[in-house]
């Protein structure tokens, strides 16, 4: 393999020692003079008219600077694509905790309590909380007005509460079916989840003495938030600046448009600038979630377990706006077709307005509700024919040159690889121990497969006299470890240390567009760029030793802080050389693909449990995620990624689930939503398989979404090996498994 | 997530706290750990205008051996309870469920008696009280008076303390040699019970506590008489859901909880009656 020096070595955080010492400044942390916050009211019910507003006590109440009601900021409308949110509702409430009215005042008590004074009259009107009622022909529809909105995905001939129908194909799914030797249907449902960032939505919105609107925010994609703004108030994109903060984890959650609108119109109406904080009662109730979802799987197989077509179709419960959905659909449902060679296949993915919690995503937009369903169906496919689940996997999984099931073709495939090296290492093949009382063990394997999006990104290195150097990149690290990677980059380009390079972050008016953390694109991203600025300033350095020193400028190199001639061995100090510059000695790059890479990335997880056949309740003992990596850039990153990951899919699994009765969550706090502890988290084993296949320069694969998907699947597929039965919904509770127990004997 | 205004008073000990008690009446709640309080205040389903700080009244944190039984202080810590080792050695049915009480930093702030006098029958410690037949003293201006387990929990978020009196001290017959077991069933580590079982076999007495299967933390009556009647572990837990009225919830729904609670008694039996002496 290519031998690199900085790449692939374990390397600790930049931001860690900051992190834990309480010394990063998050955005709640910013402080500017005079800084007012603010508090919103909203709705009680989940469909309702609203007929009057009285704002006046609120108003009154010493310490207020400003009540905004819908009436303040008509016809502003905004969304990631489809821009179909309003600032603050108009006429209309479609969801319980929607902003109805909102204070700006002198402290967050303050500004609570004039929340409290603000009365509201509505008129109820029915509400439609599942896709299907939504779908009925006498359900209300949300939206009436939706064609009218921009970025809608299509037109449609009429309003729909299904905004969105998404339909890939290959071949004809019907001549599939034709030559099956049989055909197996399954429906599978999964449960509404919250991402679990431990910072919550915060912004600070001021509008500084040149009217520009100055910005800092919990959100991953500053260029997206500043150009989203600027088309939501009419301004030029050039009047808003986005500033740097540390980000508090995002896991898809804070790439949205959130409270900067209102915040901006609050601090026009005051002159101030205005902070908001979510707490976390409103980050569970009325925050941007995973899609729940219900997918129907129906594929024609042979008795030898080839798969021959592929029918999928999903629901996917968007809730009262789709503005938090990254293209107005979900990406992801494409990911229920699996790796896999089918030769038809056909993906049909409906996204609806109900009247709930808008739903965003969370790490891989669509694809777990997705591979939880064809994942837990290849395992009922193989146990019908009574095949073994992996070898019906290794059977039909994508290799080199095959297209997948949708026609798409990818390189550098190592799925059966991976699939092997997971078997292997988890010792699936190993009998599994024996029943104990009344508990009984079993093993589950489930895969996924996922190229790097595209983007662009910008990135420089610049040598400073001292002979140190800083990266400027216009990616805003949420967390995953980034600007870690960046220096571990430059510094292998430049043939420096890590420790003498500093990564630091442009604003938004300093560079051109950056797509953002997100689609698993980062690393793919900065390493092209900080590989090409860095070969470019490191060609500028010898460009000035050439001039300065006389030498042949390919016969130089680059040893930390000395530069030596190759050829005779002369040696001159970096910094004495850098102190004669009479120009910055920099290099700069720009990354613009925004294509999918062609090159993919399998991930295998094998579950090992223990099923008590009197509770039912699961035991998780054994987790093993093996990932076909490319070349890892920093081991104690990926692991990092790999580990958060599984247990996010763990927690999909087994306990997360944002219950909503009658249009209300139900589980506002950390003590009713269930997110697994360290103590719930099994022995893990993280595996990575490299190869040179990888893209760019450092030959890497994504990491960030892959390691989520599988996790589920493989644990409901473990349960089935353990006890005899399949559970299609999520999250697979002990009451779940009992009653399935119970079905089955009587 | 801000409580409603209330007024703060330190109690310097435990007259200086039934004193203030006296003056602000029903509008006033006692604070120790404030692992109970402190979130219902939070969500505002407490609105307490008073809050009486006694957590910092030192006299009332102790194990002692009174002789038949073990006199706890009523603010002792959950983690000072846990790692006693007269507990340990005289009532290690209370150390193991005291152990699994929240995570270690509940452990190091909430009291065994805020624990108790909160009520709540999801809670671990009252099921043990039950089974080990254990009682509290509660003090009032005219003197203290001694509760059994079974007068003290008289309903939903409910205890026999009056309004002007407070949990000083609660006592845990010894049972050194007794078999025990503590039985939680979580959703996911480290949290409430779903359902939870106390048992403690002495001989030919048994006591079953049970942890969410109620109003009120409730004791499996028929399960203790069978036992006594000479019934086995299997047959006898059968009876552990009579007369039972669980909550349906997020968690699981009554029957499940019903059927856990049958469960969780047979195996409690029957690793209480191994240990048993």
């Amino acid at each position: 393999m290519v031998s690199y020096r900085v790449i692939g070595q374990p390397t600790p955080r930049t931001d860690g020692t900051e992190k834990v010492t309480g010394a990063a400044r998050y955005t709640a942390d910013v402080q500017l003079p005079g800084t007012l916050r603010a508090k919103a009211l909203r709705s009680p019910l989940p469909y309702a008219r609203i007929i009057r507003i009285d704002t006046a006590r609120a108003r009154e109440l010493p310490g207020v600077h400003a009540v905004l009601t819908g009436a303040d900021v008509r016809g502003v409308l905004y969304g990631k694509s489809y821009r179909d949110a309003t600032v603050l509702a108009q006429e209309r409430v479609r969801f319980i905790g929607e902003q109805v009215a909102a204070v700006a005042a002198v402290d967050e008590e303050t500004a609570q309590r004039a929340v409290d004074l603000i009365q509201v009259e509505y008129e109820e009107l029915p509400a439609v909380l599942d896709p299907l009622g939504a779908l009925r022909e006498d359900a209300p529809i949300l939206h009436p007005e939706m064609n009218s909105y921009a970025g809608l995905p299509r037109p449609l001939e009429k309003p729909s509460n299904a905004f969105s129908r998404e339909v890939r194909e290959k071949g004809d799914v019907e001549t599939g079916f034709a030559q099956a030797d049989l055909v197996v249907e399954n429906t599978f449902t999964m449960a509404r989840v919250h991402q679990g960032y431990l910072e919550p939505h915060s912004c600070l919105v001021w509008i500084d003495q040149q009217d520009r609107v100055q910005v800092w925010a919990s959100n991953k994609a500053p260029h997206s938030l500043k150009q989203g703004l600027a088309v939501a108030l009419g301004i030029p994109p050039e009047q808003v600046c986005v500033n740097p903060v540390v980000i508090g984890g995002d896991f898809g959650g804070k790439g949205a448009i959130w409270d900067e609108p209102l915040c901006y119109f609050l601090a026009l109406r005051t002159g101030r600038p205005v902070k908001m904080v979510m707490d976390y009662a409103e980050e569970l109730t009325a925050a941007n979630p995973r899609h729940p979802a219900e997918v129907r799987v129906t594929t024609g197989v042979k008795r030898d377990g080839t798969i021959v077509t592929c029918d999928i179709e999903g629901y996917f419960n968007t809730g009262a706006y789709a503005a938090f959905v990254p293209l107005g659909f979900l990406p992801g449902p494409r990911h229920a077709v699996g790796p896999y060679r089918i030769p038809d296949a056909r993906v049909r993915a409906y996204h609806v307005y109900t009247n709930k919690v808008p739903a965003g995503h969370m790490r891989g937009p669509g694809e777990p509700q997705a591979i939880f369903a064809m994942e837990s169906h290849v395992d009922v496919i193989a146990r019908t024919l009574g095949l073994d689940p992996a070898e019906v996997r290794l059977r039909n999984v994508i290799r080199e040159g095959d297209a997948n099931a949708l026609g798409e073709l990818y390189h550098d495939l190592h799925g059966a690889e991976t699939i092997e090296a997971a078997l292997e290492a988890s010792g699936y093949h190993a009998p599994p121990p024996a029943p104990d009382g009344p508990v009984r063990y079993g093993r589950g394997v489930a895969i996924g497969e996922r190229a790097p999006g595209g983007g662009q990104t910008h990135a420089a290195v610049t040598f400073r006299p001292d002979g140190s150097v800083v990266v400027h990149t216009s990616i805003f690290d949420q967390g995953s470890g980034t600007y870690t990677t960046i220096r571990q980059m430059a510094a292998d380009v430049l043939g420096m240390s890590p420790e003498r390079i500093d990564v630091e972050v442009w604003d938004t008016p300093e560079t051109g567009f950056d797509s953002g953390a997100g689609a698993s694109r980062n690393s793919r991203m900065a390493s092209e760029a900080v590989h090409e600025a860095a070969r470019a300033a490191r060609g500028a350095l010898f460009a000035l030793a050439a001039e300065l020193q006389g030498w042949p400028q390919d016969r130089i190199a680059l040893e930390d802080t000395v530069l030596r001639r190759t050829d005779t061995g002369e040696r001159a100090e970096l910094s004495s050389l850098l102190a004669r510059a009479r120009a910055p000695v920099t290099g700069s790059a720009d990354f613009d693909d925004t294509t999918h890479a062609h090159v993919t990335a399998f991930t295998v997880q094998v579950a090992e449990v223990a099923v008590d056949t009197e509770t039912g309740q699961v035991r998780l003992l054994r987790f093993t995620s093996v990932h076909d990596a490319g070349r890892v850039l920093n081991p104690m990153g990926h692991e990092g990624q790999v580990r958060g990951g599984a247990m996010q899919g763990i927690g999909f699994g087994l306990m997360e689930e944002l219950a909503i009765a009658d249009g209300r969550v139900t589980t506002p706090s950390f003590a009713d939503y269930k997110v697994p502890s360290m103590a719930d988290i099994p022995q893990m084993q993280a595996i990575a398989i490299e190869s040179d296949g990888g893209i760019g320069p450092f030959n890497i694969k994504g990491i960030g979404e892959n390691p989520v998907s599988p996790a589920a699947p493989a644990i409901a597929n473990a349960i089935e090996d353990a006890v005899g039965v399949r559970i299609t919904d999520l999250p697979i509770t002990a009451e779940r498994v009992y009653r399935a127990l119970r079905a089955k004997n009587p | 997530m801000i409580p409603a205004a209330f007024d703060y008073e330190r109690a310097d000990n435990a007259e200086h706290a039934l004193s203030l008690l006296a003056e602000h009446g029903d509008e006033a709640k006692l604070l120790a750990g404030g692992h109970s309080l402190i979130p219902l205040m939070k969500y505002r389903l407490a609105v307490p205008s008073v809050l009486i700080d006694i957590g910092r009244i030192g006299d009332l944190s102790y194990v002692n051996d009174g002789g038949d039984a073990l006199h706890i202080g009523a603010l002792t810590r959950h983690r000072d309870v846990e790692t006693n080792e007269l507990v340990r050695s005289e009532a290690p049915l209370l150390a193991r469920a005291t152990s699994s009480v929240g995570d270690p930093q509940v452990r190091h702030r909430g009291t065994i008696g805020g624990s108790l006098a909160h009520g709540d029958p999801a809670s671990d410690l009252p099921s043990v009280l039950l089974a080990m037949r254990g009682s509290v003293i509660v003090t009032g201006p005219s003197g203290s008076r001694e509760l059994a387990a079974d007068e003290f929990f008289t309903g939903f978020l409910e205890t026999a303390v009056g309004p002007d009196e407070m949990v000083t001290e609660i006592r845990i017959p010894k049972a050194p040699g007794a078999g025990w077991s503590f039985q939680k069933f979580n959703r996911r580590a480290q949290d409430w019970a779903i359902v939870g079982c106390s048992v403690l076999v002495d001989g030919d007495t048994c006591g079953v506590g049970l942890v969410n299967m109620d109003i009120r933390p409730v004791r499996a009556s028929a399960v203790e008489a069978a036992v006594a009647s000479g019934a086995d572990a299997a047959s006898a837990a059968e009876s552990a859901a009579e007369g039972s009225d669980p909550t349906s919830d997020l968690n699981a729904s009554a029957e499940y909880r019903q059927h856990l609670a049958r469960v969780l008694t047979k195996r409690a039996l029957e690793e209480a009656g191994k240990s048993s002496a």
